[in-house]
């Protein structure tokens, strides 16, 4: 069992422009925060080149850019990054849902009244962004090394990033790109179709379409079914990345997209369950048969590296409660024995049955 | 008034003269409109609306949603949840019978709606800066549903209206309105049926509408919270009837024509009513208003006591306001 290692998680490089691009273009209308844009993406790629390796201190501009990797193939199968701080420079603008609670005692009635409110409270907080995966390795350990490794990332270099961490997740779309949220809010103010305002969003920032939007709270009741319904409502595709998030302990009840009403998940980094177990030890390099002598059922860790410009992360199996590290392992890390790194036990309940089965996709 | 006013001042109108009889109370009072010995319509007056129980309107606005960077401009309707009409005073319940012809029933609610500001004025009724403003039905459809209510009050409470009105009487708005949202509201987000009944009057009200649009009063700034039938609203000293409202005096002198109470007028102070050739309305006691024709500057007003026509009052001032002749 020791040769498990097949996923690698890294900083993206210019060179995986390509790859980038291609997943910008498989991903459906709202799906991920990628431009569809060569140039954009290249500009987008030497700004987290150069967030990965500047020794400036942090100005909460950074961006920072993942790939997942099958060692099996070297191919690039995934991708993830992470946005120091929503909204930098600006604002960064969501629908807090509200509920109040009205009275008639005359009348013997009570309601509660939802309301989604146009607010700044995500404005600073650390996004998890541009979550891509190739759909032939959903079912594997790589959506989860992508999207959980980011937390690892973040523990490690916590005074790069807020204290709150908050990932948007697409709401309800066809593929025709209506989107029955927009349908019922946003084309009452804008007067025009979603792919329509997400080509003027991508082009502009969001907070420019936003703060066009009325500062009136939308009250739920008033909007047609379908809609009411999209609240909070994933896009079949977000499905994936959202549980981990949600199986991480995100709140998703608490903000949704003012596009398209997708749930924004977030949460004070230190509940996170990834970020609170993690710890720094250092490498040590594992006797193949010490290997075997883990008790069973110690489950597979997330482990990283400790250096911000070659950041890496890998799964590895049953490496029990010490800091040894298999050779494969610490080849895929690109560690030498001593060095720190940094762990964390992953037991979300499928990749635990997954790993039960030896399912790997 | 004094007790000697109130003598003086019971007139005999000819058999097609106007008449206004006043019921006043704490809260206002309610006018009678009598054409000769019928009675044909009435208006309830009330002061300081709101005072005990909150009365709710929904206030109408626009919000722009502008970039010219993007080419948008994109105007939608608001609807805001208010009580800005509190402390004024309100006209309701105005009707008249629906037997008469419809130039009388109009000039029934045209002689209601003036004797109302006239009250006001007479009596120093109410606050000084008040609005005036009356409510008027919205759009219903054939079973007595309206759109609007449909669209938003329900929304937000299940219940009937019509159960609701027949518990509570009028006060049940208020009772309503605990439960509608606080804040602004923007009308696309109800159909469209219920848009385009915004403000809109009622087909059976249009002509109230007629009379309090002549008589000054203005809509478009508030709707009611049920079916936003149109409120309409005015400063009462911008109206028509507040402002050339005057002074007039009784002389001594015999009754000089037949229309009204057999009297002819002075005016008492001023310009307001050198030109007033028209109808008036004069208030001769706090219960009374009668309806003098072609006052002209120099005349005088005698008034009469029943029965004693040739003892006549003498100088005395009444307030009076002019109306269209019948």
């Amino acid at each position: 069992m020791n040769d498990t290692v097949r996923f690698r998680f890294r900083a993206a490089r210019p060179d995986d422009l390509d790859v980038l691009e291609r997943f910008a273009a498989a991903s459906a209308d709202g799906i991920t925060t990628l431009p569809e844009d060569r140039d954009a993406l290249a500009a987008r790629l030497a700004r987290a080149a150069h967030s990965f390796a500047t020794d400036d201190a942090a100005t909460g501009e950074e961006i920072y850019l993942f790939v997942v990797e099958d060692l099996a193939t070297g191919r690039v199968v995934g991708t993830s990054g992470i946005a120091a701080a929503a909204g930098h420079a600006d604002r960064f603008y969501s629908f807090r849902n509200e509920v109040v609670g009205h009275s008639s005692p005359a009348l013997g009635a009570t309601n509660r009244v939802h309301a989604l409110r146009l607010c700044h409270d995500l404005t600073g907080v650390t996004l998890l962004t541009s979550f891509y995966i190739d759909p032939e390795y959903a079912d594997s350990l790589a959506p989860q090394l992508l999207s959980r490794a980011r937390l690892l990332f973040i523990a490690q270099f916590a005074d790069r990033f807020a204290e709150r961490i908050a990932a948007e997740s697409p709401g309800l779309a066809d593929d025709a790109g209506r989107c029955p949220f927009w349908d019922a809010v946003g084309r009452k103010f804008f007067d025009m179709d979603y792919p329509a305002i997400e080509r003027i969003a991508i082009g502009r920032s969001r907070s420019f379409i936003a703060a066009l939007m009325p500062s009136s709270p939308v009250y739920v009741s008033l909007l047609p079914e379908e809609a009411q319904w999209a609240i909070g409502q994933l896009h079949p595709v977000g499905e994936l990345p959202f549980s981990i998030l949600v199986d991480e302990g995100f709140d998703p009840d608490s903000y949704v997209d003012i596009f398209d009403g997708g749930p924004i998940v977030q949460a004070r980094a230190t509940v996170l369950k990834t970020l609170q177990r993690s710890r720094v030890t250092p490498v040590e390099v594992a006797d193949a048969k010490a290997g075997r002598a883990v008790p069973a059922g110690s489950g597979p860790r997330l482990v990283a590296t400790t250096r911000r410009d070659e950041f890496r992360a890998v799964v590895v199996d049953g490496a029990g409660v010490g800091p040894q590290l298999a050779a494969d392992a610490i080849d895929a890390l690109g560690v030498s024995a001593g060095e720190p790194v940094r762990w964390a036990a992953l037991d979300a309940a499928n990749t635990e049955r997954r790993w039960a089965t030896g399912e790997r996709a | 008034m004094n007790e000697h006013d109130a003598r003086t001042a019971n007139a005999r109108p000819a058999g097609n003269a106007w008449r206004i009889l006043v019921d006043d109370d704490a809260r206002g009072a309610t006018l009678h409109a009598r054409l000769g010995d019928a009675d044909v319509g009435r208006v309830r007056v009330d002061v300081d609306v709101g005072g005990e129980l909150a009365r709710y309107w929904y206030r109408l606005g626009w919000l722009v949603l502008a970039s010219p960077e993007l080419g948008l401009h994109h105007r939608v309707r608001t609807l805001m949840l208010c009580n800005d009409l509190t402390g004024a005073c309100e006209l309701s319940g105005l009707e008249t019978d629906a037997r008469l012809d419809a130039a009388t029933r109009q000039a029934a609610v045209d002689r209601l709606v003036t004797g109302a500001v006239l009250w006001l004025r007479a009596s120093a009724r109410g606050s000084d800066e008040g609005t005036i403003f009356a409510e008027l039905g919205g759009v219903r459809t054939g079973d007595g549903h309206a759109p609007f209510w449909e669209a938003l009050g329900r929304r937000f409470y299940e219940g009937e209206p019509s159960a609701a009105a027949a518990r509570f009487g009028p006060a049940w708005r208020s009772h309503v309105a605990a439960l509608l949202p606080r804040e602004s509201l923007l009308a696309s987000f109800l159909d469209e049926s219920a848009q385009r009944a915004i403000g809109v009057v009622g087909d059976e009200f249009s002509p109230i509408a007629e009379a309090l649009r002549a008589a000054g009063l203005r809509s478009g700034t508030f709707v009611t919270i049920d079916d936003a039938g149109p409120v309409y609203t005015a400063p009462r000293d911008a109206l028509p009837a507040w402002r050339r409202a005057a002074h007039v005096v009784a002389r001594a002198a015999e009754p000089v024509r037949q229309t009204g109470v057999g009297a002819a007028a002075r005016s008492a102070t001023d310009d307001e009513l050198n030109d007033a050739s028209g109808a008036w309305l004069v208030a001769v006691d706090a219960r009374t208003m009668i309806e003098v024709q072609g006052m002209r500057t120099g005349d005088e007003l005698a008034v009469t006591r029943a029965g004693w026509r040739d003892d006549v009052v003498g100088p005395q001032r009444y307030w009076a306001a002019p109306v269209a002749p019948a």
